[in-house]
């Protein structure tokens, strides 16, 4: 009888709104996650709701979730204006602050929507004091950066670049944290150097999140402050012969390609403090391996590395990590090494070059990559795990003498595979 | 279990009287008991009467689940090496899954979650809490907005149709 009773005060209890009860701030925070639309929806549902989306602290502009009508062309883009204007417009600088801002428009401005509407999003922004802003798919920019680059209050910043922009000559942005540029421009080889220029102007920018575009062909970053440096080559960048690195201060380092790219630029500079890099290369063939083994040498000094290297099949395997003959670049920081690819003999002797310059290790993890070749040549040559496969190797502790006694096994275990 | 009893326990205690013991970790996932731990540290019994019991003893279950995947993660930075991005990878997603699994509680227990949350100051509750409840808002027309949050609709027609001339743009259908 107690349990029944306990149920039915449980059931209508639920039937309570529970969510009209929170305080302002909270109901405040949930509708900031919302896409503006939706949140601006919320405004019917009763008088508790009718003016809190108003203080929201994010625009979320979303072109994509407008409905399409078939009857009238202009409605979405009219909608749209609509949407802009009556929020971010008729913000206040006197209402609570806005910290986030994504605006999302598609990549060809429909007619209704023009460039100079974007710049006066982007000017009434400036006068709001926003803080982080994203813009996804804007081919139009040129007109608005402009006003973008006066936010002096940004700390972090995320564009697409698909056109021709002047980047600014003085330095505005001066609390930017964190900065994301996609670059997608085909031709114009100025527009790398105008980053470079503009990155040297940044005075707290610590994340740099870039993506090289087709066309520059030496490419030189520097800034005092970067710690972490997300670098993406693109597949249309086989014209860059080098990318230099000029960061004092890096900590972290993740290069990536995104697809096959006929020529790896070299990477060199000046990076002494790097900790951390993740390398992450897919379709590597024979006239990649230069650049890799430089880059290897450029990060010598990390103390962990985690490497992701995808090759090509080829008729004969080739070494990934180092040119035929040469040996591995001492890295004598090196504490843990990850290493992903396809342990074939070569590469499991160029690794094994890598160990024996690493006096410092103390974890180790490799896993085999396997290629479609069923070749012999392209097998594992990694010795026999305790799963009873030849997959993986873990070693850990390396500093103790017996873990390093059955590490060495590892190398013996190379030659007894080479005798047989 | 010998581990855990050289451990600090903290006594909480629920707006409805029922204990929780805790170990020291545990209860320093919520910023405010931390707080209190840092300026008193001899405190080991604390009344939080704002939170009841079936609340408390939820908000205690993801901050042991999320102390002892913190944990496991250390663990194994230790054995196998940091770098290891598969294996975190996967220890995250498990991680994910677990909270989303978590997350499957009733509306009025969700709004009740948040409320703990930002009280005890448990930031990955809190944002986990709050991004539930939007995401429950998603895609829902007003009355499916009222309907999954028991909202009774108290404005007069007068008044919904002011809401609609205002913001003509929230409403639109797609055709």
């Amino acid at each position: 009888m107690a349990t029944c009773q306990t149920e039915t005060y449980r059931e209508s209890q639920t039937e309570i709104d529970r969510l009209s009860s929170l305080p302002d701030d909270l109901i405040i925070t949930i509708l900031s996650l919302l896409p503006t639309r939706t949140a601006a929806r919320t405004s019917f549902l009763s008088r508790r709701f009718c003016n809190l989306c108003k203080a929201s602290p994010a625009f979320d502009l979303s072109f994509r979730s407008i409905p399409f009508k078939k009857s009238v062309s202009m409605l979405k883009s009219n909608s749209y204006v609509d949407m802009a204007t009556s929020t971010v417009l008729s913000r206040q600088p006197s209402d609570p602050p806005i910290l986030r801002f994504h605006l999302e428009v598609p990549e060809k401005l429909p007619s209704g929507l023009t460039p100079s509407f974007i710049c006066s999003l982007m000017t009434r922004a400036c006068s709001l004091g926003i803080r982080h802003l994203t813009i996804d798919g804007c081919w139009h920019l040129e007109a608005s950066l402009h006003s973008v680059f006066s936010i002096t209050s940004l700390e972090s910043l995320s564009l697409e670049i698909y056109s021709e922009v002047i980047f600014p000559s003085a330095n505005t942005l001066t609390c930017l944290k964190s900065l994301s540029i996609h670059l997608h421009l085909v031709h114009n080889l100025n527009m790398m150097g105008q980053v470079e220029h503009f990155l040297l102007k940044l005075p707290c920018l610590e994340h740099l999140q870039l993506t090289i575009p087709a066309g520059a062909e030496e490419v030189r970053l520097s800034s005092q402050t970067i710690k972490t440096l997300e670098l993406t080559l693109d597949w249309r960048c086989h014209t860059t012969y080098s990318v230099g690195l000029f960061m004092p201060s890096l900590e972290f380092l993740n290069l990536a390609n995104l697809g096959y790219i006929e020529r790896l630029p070299r990477i060199h500079g000046g990076i002494p403090s790097l900790r951390k890099s993740v390398i992450t290369l897919n379709y590597l063939h024979p006239e990649h391996v230069a650049a890799v083994a430089q880059l290897l040498n450029c990060i010598s000094q990390v103390e962990e590395l985690s490497l992701h290297l995808g090759q090509l099949a080829f008729e004969y395997p080739f070494c990934v990590l180092l040119e035929p003959g040469e040996e591995a670049p001492a890295y004598p920081n090196l504490k843990h090494l990850d290493a992903h690819m396809c342990f074939h003999e070569p590469n499991f002797e160029g690794i094994v070059s890598l160990l024996h310059q690493s006096p410092a290790l103390l974890s180790l993890k490799l896993v085999h990559l396997s290629t479609k070749r069923k070749r012999s040549g392209w097998r594992t040559k990694l010795p026999r795990n305790s799963d009873g496969n030849h997959q993986y190797a873990y070693f850990s502790n390396l500093h103790l003498k017996e873990n390093n006694e059955r590490f060495m096994k590892l190398v013996d275990k190379k030659s007894t595979l080479r005798r047989s | 279990m010998a581990r855990s009893s050289t451990e600090n326990m903290i006594t909480l205690m629920s707006s409805d009287g029922e204990e929780f013991m805790v170990t020291e970790k545990v209860a320093r996932e919520c910023t405010t008991i931390r707080n209190m731990l840092e300026d008193d540290c001899v405190i080991t019994n604390i009344p939080l009467p704002n939170v009841t019991s079936d609340i408390l003893s939820m908000v205690i279950e993801y901050c042991m689940e999320h102390v002892a995947a913190a944990e496991k993660a250390a663990a194994e930075t230790a054995e196998k090496g940091s770098s290891s991005a598969p294996a975190a990878a996967k220890a995250n997603k498990d991680l994910e899954e677990w909270d989303k699994a978590f997350m499957n509680v009733d509306v009025y227990t969700l709004c009740d979650l948040i409320l703990a949350a930002n009280y005890l100051n448990v930031s990955g509750l809190l944002d986990l809490t709050i991004q539930t409840a939007a995401n429950l808002i998603k895609g829902k027309s007003p009355e499916q907005i009222r309907k999954t949050f028991h909202i009774q609709n108290d404005l007069s027609l007068e008044e919904e149709e002011k809401i609609r001339s205002q913001t003509p743009w929230a409403f639109e259908k797609s055709e």
